[in-house]
């Protein structure tokens, strides 16, 4: 332990004598570890406040775990009367209460029960579904009804909600690595000269990264309180204002220091071996920039050139890979800007978008849902909007969709008809019968056309999409024509296994198909469209083309999403009066509601816009330290310029032309590089996450204005600084040098 | 006539609360076409002399006149075109610029001039054979030796034919028979249009060429040799 002391003792004085005396030389890793330190703040405290929120919320509103609903007698006596728990540490529920759902007397009186597990929800749920569902589903012909409240869920939820932190806390500790690793492989450049010293008198590796790692950890030790102070401060401000509490943990500010423990041990281990494999003499001669320069195998004939323009040229295009590392390591940060920005808006659009709140089945009832149903249901006060839907896979049913080749993009699997025609064949698409109910609901989504022609008896109207998978691949406007083909007759063998575009093909080439034409007359926006492109038609077209009935089994409620808990427990009892009128039609609560409102609390949009504006401090901080220390290594070629004749002007025309190059190419990479960031989260968010499961919601590929031009000026501002700052610093020196100091001896005699 | 008159040069540096006089009361006055050596021991303060004689630093005390141009009442800029004009300089720190081959930094000053009616490509031949860097032209100053970026900064200085050429130890890094071969090539050049040499050197056998030798003691500058030849009594 005395050696541990020591040890410590002794490298943190020299690291903390070597950090404040060279402050200067420091200054802009206190201002990066002290960003990153904030943004890991911010993250985890509003992660562990989150999960507070989510307990609140939920135990606020339910007290069970389990619901058994319809219970008839003998069922509800099965748990009243338990006899299957003997001793007591078998006991793991309690039921909470239960509810009578008729009259005391009246015939087949129904029950619900509401159950509360103890302690160790997932096993208890499995032991008491096993000692108790089988049993009580043969007392009904209905068998049993089971649904559980997000209460059953919470620690699950709990631990989605720290797998989702994690991967967030990597995302940002591999973003955090970069940035300083670029800072400090910048700095190790500038330094190359001391550090051949260093190596050329022994020192290793091991001596080396000791150090590196002990400075920035007292830096980190300095910037770590006041980053805790700003990421709570900023987190209680978020939460108060949008009324949520905050609580801060301190459990959550250890994690932060762990975690920039790791992320400074991270950014100095590379560059400090790439520099301790460096030969020593290879460090000693980059005392200027001549490292930075790549060697040619020709020389430009100069004295064809004007000065300082042509010299300024040459010289970019000398120091061209060092131009284009820089200001590329800059951009990067505006293009995590402009995605993290992307991701705070799919939040948003994630919370306003509406889900259903229930869903009846009537699947093996022998009923189906009618228009009687829809006016039933919609007389409910608090419903907002019904669905129902059936749909066919044109790909199950060996059809496909014949469109006019220009209204294909190159991002759609479309095969060529071998009718000569020249149109295109798709099978990513699903067809839906459509009447005036489905048209009300398909009112919500934005379109161009009128979607209500399709119901025109006179002439076959279809709406469209404009693609599947949540990504546009038709160009379909109003008036279009496309052709469904049905097939009717094979004549070649199609294999097993086969799916997509070779199916297609191998479809088109084994069946004779029967076309039926259909105008466009609307195409919807932005409609979710995971799998495959909805078709909207009339539904008795739609039973020609499927020779399949459009029987509609399931219906989604829509409530509003701001309703309490209350509200909604009375608008379900509404709907269930309504599926009493049909033996074994199931309610489904998905508790979106609930959901809805712990989503808000987290705040989730406005914590990460702030977090994209955090990251968005770190282009001009890595490019003006950057081009600091490079135009310092420059200074005595500006001397000797001025030497062989340069003025000041010609001096800062050469800084200003750097400038101006960094401006132009800063600004055009960082509009290329944000458009493939941004597309990658919105790839992510419209395809990768609806196919693990997530919800099937369809982004749009936009950005606000606000934020592009934000994103150009902060590319273009910082490329001109970053060149005008090292002018003005040189000017200062120069004119300091050029001024006789005034000294208070006298001249000698 | 004198091209070049340094008149009563002081030039102090402070370090903390030392002052350190690096030139004391330096006089001199150079006749046109003339070529000057200065000798002196490390640290005696021959290249700050030098410097301030051509403008690269400004003398706390004193004058230094260039064809009767005062040049330390010049502005910075109005200096820096009058040198680029006039003088040529070389280093004794090489001071290349890393990013340029050794022809492009031969040529810098040519560009620097923008200057149309000067025709320097036989000159630029001459010097690139005298001083062989044929096989280097185009190769950085990291690829280059240290004599080889010397010889590539001498032919810098002269490529303008300058009117008066400061050399602070230019042939430092060079061998006999190369520093000879300079030395010859500042002489032709002398002859050629009559350019003005002043020239800071360790190495005796170089200064005895010159016309006159100054030496340089603790910041005093005595003469050590006239233009006869005769060896002064320096205490």
């Amino acid at each position: 332990m005395d050696r541990l002391g020591t040890y410590l003792k002794k490298n943190l004085t020299l690291a903390l004598k070597a950090v404040l005396y060279n402050f200067r030389q420091y200054a802009v890793f206190f201002i990066a570890i002290f960003l990153v330190q904030t943004l890991l703040g911010i993250i985890t405290a509003a992660s562990d406040n989150d999960n507070i929120l989510e307990h609140g919320y939920v135990s606020d509103e339910y007290d069970y775990h389990v619901l058994l609903s319809d219970l008839n007698e003998q069922q509800r006596l099965t748990l009243v009367n338990d006899t299957q728990t003997v001793f007591g540490d078998e006991y793991i529920f309690d039921i909470v209460r239960e509810t009578a759902r008729s009259e005391e007397g009246a015939y087949d009186r129904r029950y619900d029960l509401y159950i509360s597990l103890h302690e160790d929800l997932d096993t208890n749920y499995r032991i008491f579904e096993a000692r108790y569902f089988h049993e009580m589903a043969a007392l009904s012909e209905e068998g049993l009804r089971v649904s559980t409240s997000p209460l059953m869920h919470f620690d699950r939820n709990l631990r989605a909600n720290r797998i989702y932190y994690l991967i967030f806390l990597s995302v940002l500790t591999v973003v955090s690595v970069f940035f300083l690793m670029s800072l400090y492989s910048v700095r190790l450049n500038h330094y190359n000269f001391t550090y051949g010293i260093y190596m050329t008198y022994g020192a290793d590796f091991k001596k080396m990264f000791g150090t590196a790692f002990w400075e920035m950890f007292v830096i980190a030790a300095i910037t770590f309180i006041p980053s805790c102070i700003v990421s709570a401060v900023t987190d209680l401000i978020i939460y108060v204002c949008s009324g949520e509490r905050f609580t801060w943990r301190i459990t959550g500010s250890l994690k932060v220091l762990l975690f920039s423990m790791v992320i400074i041990s991270l950014s100095v281990i590379l560059p400090m071996w790439r520099l301790s494999r460096r030969e020593p003499m290879n460090a000693l001669i980059a005392e200027d920039n001549s490292n930075l320069v790549i060697s040619p195998r020709q020389s430009f004939d100069l004295s064809k050139t004007r000065f300082p323009s042509g010299y300024c040229v040459s010289s970019l295009w000398r120091f061209r890979k060092y131009q284009i590392r820089q200001i590329l390591t800059s951009v990067i940060f505006i293009a995590m800007f402009m995605s993290v920005l992307f991701y705070a808006d799919v939040c948003r659009k994630q919370l306003d978008y509406d889900l259903p709140q229930f869903t009846a089945n009537f699947a093996g009832t022998g009923y189906t849902y009618t228009v009687e149903d829809y006016e039933y249901l919609s007389d409910i006060s608090g419903i907002t909007a019904l669905s129902k839907d059936v749909s066919t896979r044109a790909a199950d049913i060996h059809s496909h969709a014949a469109l006019d080749s220009s209204d294909v993009k190159l991002s759609a699997r479309a095969a060529y008809l071998s009718d000569g025609s020249g149109d295109r064949a798709v099978n990513s698409v699903s067809y839906h019968p459509c009447d005036s109910e489905i048209l009300e609901f398909l009112g919500r989504y934005s379109c161009d056309g009128d979607p209500g022609k399709v119901l025109s008896e006179d002439v076959n109207y279809i709406i469209v999409t404009d693609g599947y998978d949540n990504i546009s691949r038709f160009r379909f406007k109003p008036g279009d024509v496309i052709r469904i083909g049905k097939a009717v007759r094979q004549r070649g063998f199609i294999g097993d296994n086969l799916s997509g575009l070779e199916l297609l093909d191998k479809e088109l080439d084994s069946y004779y198909f029967e076309y039926t034409e259909f105008t466009v007359c609307a195409v919807l926006k932005d409609i979710p469209c995971f799998g495959g492109a909805p078709l909207y038609m009339r539904t008795d077209l739609y039973e020609t083309i499927t020779d399949s009935q459009a029987v509609y089994d399931t219906v989604d409620i829509y409530i509003d999403k701001d309703s309490d808990i209350s509200e909604v427990n009375r608008i379900k009892e509404d709907i269930r009066k309504w599926t009493e009128l049909y033996e074994g039609v199931s309610l489904a609560d998905r508790n979106t509601a609930s959901e809805y409102r712990i989503e808000k609390a987290k705040c989730k949009p406005v914590i990460y816009t702030v977090c994209a504006f955090i990251a968005l401090v770190f282009a001009p901080l890595i490019q003006i330290f950057t081009q600091t220390l490079y135009y310092e290594k420059r200074e005595g070629e500006f001397d000797i310029l001025r030497a062989f004749g340069a003025v000041s002007g010609e001096i800062r025309s050469i800084h200003m032309g750097d400038g101006i190059f960094g401006m132009v190419s800063g600004v055009i990479l960082s509009q290329a590089i944000n458009l493939g960031a941004v597309y990658a989260v919105f790839y992510f968010c419209n395809v990768i996450i609806p196919k693990f499961g997530g919800v099937d919601i369809r982004y749009p590929f936009a950005m606000p204005i606000f934020a592009i031009l934000l994103g150009i000026a902060v590319a273009a501002a910082s490329a001109m600084i970053s060149s005008h700052l090292p002018y003005r610093s040189y000017l200062k020196k120069k004119r300091e040098d050029d001024t006789a100091e005034n000294l208070t001896s006298e001249p000698e005699h | 006539m004198a091209i070049l008159e340094a008149q009563s040069i002081i030039k102090q540096y402070r370090q903390y609360d030392t002052v350190v006089t690096a030139v004391n009361r330096a006089s001199l006055k150079v006749e046109d076409g003339e070529f000057i050596a200065i000798i002196g021991s490390s640290g005696s303060g021959k290249s700050t002399f030098l410097h301030v004689m051509a403008g690269l630093i400004r003398p706390n005390y004193g004058h230094v006149l260039i064809r009767n141009n005062d040049i330390t009442k010049m502005s910075p800029d109005e200096l820096n075109r009058f040198r680029g004009q006039f003088m040529g300089m070389v280093f004794q720190k090489h001071n290349l610029i890393p990013q340029f081959t050794a022809l492009e930094n031969i040529m810098i000053p040519t560009v620097m001039l923008n200057k149309d009616e000067y025709h320097f490509e036989e000159h630029l031949k001459k010097l690139i054979t005298t001083l062989k860097l044929s096989d280097r032209l185009n190769h950085l100053p990291s690829e280059l030796s240290g004599g080889q970026q010397q010889r590539v900064a001498i032919a810098r200085a002269m490529i303008n034919r300058p009117q008066v050429l400061f050399a602070d130890e230019p042939t430092g890094n060079l061998d006999r028979a190369n520093a000879d071969e300079v030395l010859d090539l500042l002489l032709q050049t002398r002859e050629l249009i009559g350019q003005t040499i002043i020239m800071v050197t360790h190495d005796l056998s170089i200064a005895e060429k010159a016309d006159r030798i100054f030496r340089m003691d603790n910041g005093e500058l005595r003469l050590y040799r006239d233009r006869d030849g005769r060896y002064m009594d320096i205490k």
